[in-house]
């Protein structure tokens, strides 16, 4: 199962992940499934999920279609489907340039 | 009024339907703050001035250094140890000789904000640090003005509208002082295509046409060709714009 993925982060995601669309394994997978494969890939570089509670970090927004992950109703239980588009940004504040 | 100078300089704009003279003529009569002359205030200014903004204040407390120039377009060579205000009012002023531009080489306090920003239309924030925008971001919401936020990091760009009353504010979506890192690195294009974004929000408030980035915030990232929109919300009791809020 292709899930495009749109990233905004302080770093060059382009090291990490080398295209836009991870390809996951499994049937029925999940919004978590696939941020826990975002971290394993990005060798923890990119912990958005927090480890001690289970939730988005609080530096981290996630959206699945455009949807914030806390308002769907499954959360990061929600299924994922063939060409499905997740967005992972972090909430840092940038400069002025 | 529109001269003849006017209608021919800003022909091609006056052509787009619903802007028309009565949105030049607005232009014109409107008053952009734009805080900092860096990589956003650069290139923000530059296109409000050649778009034909009546008055334009640039804010910047800074000298030009060269390694600035990568970015900050309206500085030069000849610029270095110059104010930063000054050198980018002096082009400023050669691209559109006929708007007033006025620069204040000054820093943006909790003093001086309310007098600096008073009257104006909109503010454009270009600030490289958070105590300045928070500043600002207060004085704006109190005052009713618009606030177009607008900030980058390598090849990432984050731009929201700031509407008092009506959008979130900047308190709402960064209610903690967030951790910052200078220097931080930067490509040229990103701040330009930001500033960019925030000059046309700038245009379209004050001629009164299209749609904003209210309650959005919109992020690139250059490096991979990827834009997305977020949906973002006020914060009932937000210490700046909610019930906490000083309004």
């Amino acid at each position: 199962m292709k899930i495009r993925l749109k990233s905004f982060f302080h770093f060059d995601i382009t090291r990490v992940f080398d295209q836009n669309q991870i390809d996951l394994a499994g049937e029925r997978p999940t919004l978590r499934a696939l941020l826990q494969e975002v971290i394993q890939k990005s060798d923890g570089r990119i912990q958005v999920i927090e480890p001690e509670t289970g939730y988005i970090d609080t530096e981290y927004f996630v959206l699945l279609n455009g949807r914030e992950s806390q308002a769907l109703p499954q959360g990061l239980e929600t299924e994922l489907h063939d060409g499905d588009e997740v967005g992972i940004g972090m909430m840092h504040f940038w400069g002025g340039g | 009024m529109l001269t003849r100078d006017d209608l021919e300089r800003y022909d091609r704009q006056i052509r787009y339907e619903g802007f028309g003279e009565e949105g030049q003529q607005k232009l014109k009569s409107s008053h952009v703050i734009v805080a900092g002359a860096g990589g956003i205030g650069c290139p923000a200014s530059m296109y409000l001035a050649c778009t034909g903004v009546g008055r334009i204040t640039i804010i910047d407390s800074e000298l030009v250094e060269l390694s600035n120039l990568n970015r900050q377009v309206l500085h030069w060579d000849e610029d270095i140890g110059q104010k930063k205000a000054v050198s980018a009012a002096r082009k400023l002023r050669s691209l559109n000789p006929s708007i007033r531009v006025v620069p204040i080489a000054a820093q943006i306090t909790e003093t001086n904000a309310r007098d600096i920003i008073n009257g104006a239309s909109v503010v454009v924030d270009a600030m490289d640090n958070f105590e300045t925008r928070a500043i600002l971001n207060r004085v704006c919401v109190a005052e009713g003005i618009p606030f177009i936020h607008g900030g980058v990091w390598g090849l990432c760009g984050q731009v929201t509208t700031i509407i008092p009353g009506k959008t979130p504010c900047l308190a709402c979506l960064y209610p903690q002082k967030p951790e910052e890192q200078t220097p931080f690195p930067v490509f040229g294009v990103a701040p330009a295509m930001v500033a960019v974004i925030q000059a046309t929000e700038a245009i379209k408030i004050i001629a009164g046409f299209g749609r904003l980035l209210t309650g959005q915030m919109l992020y690139v990232n250059l490096a991979t060709m990827d834009f997305c929109l977020r949906e973002v919300a006020r914060k009932p009791d937000c210490e700046v714009c909610g019930s906490r809020g000083n309004k």
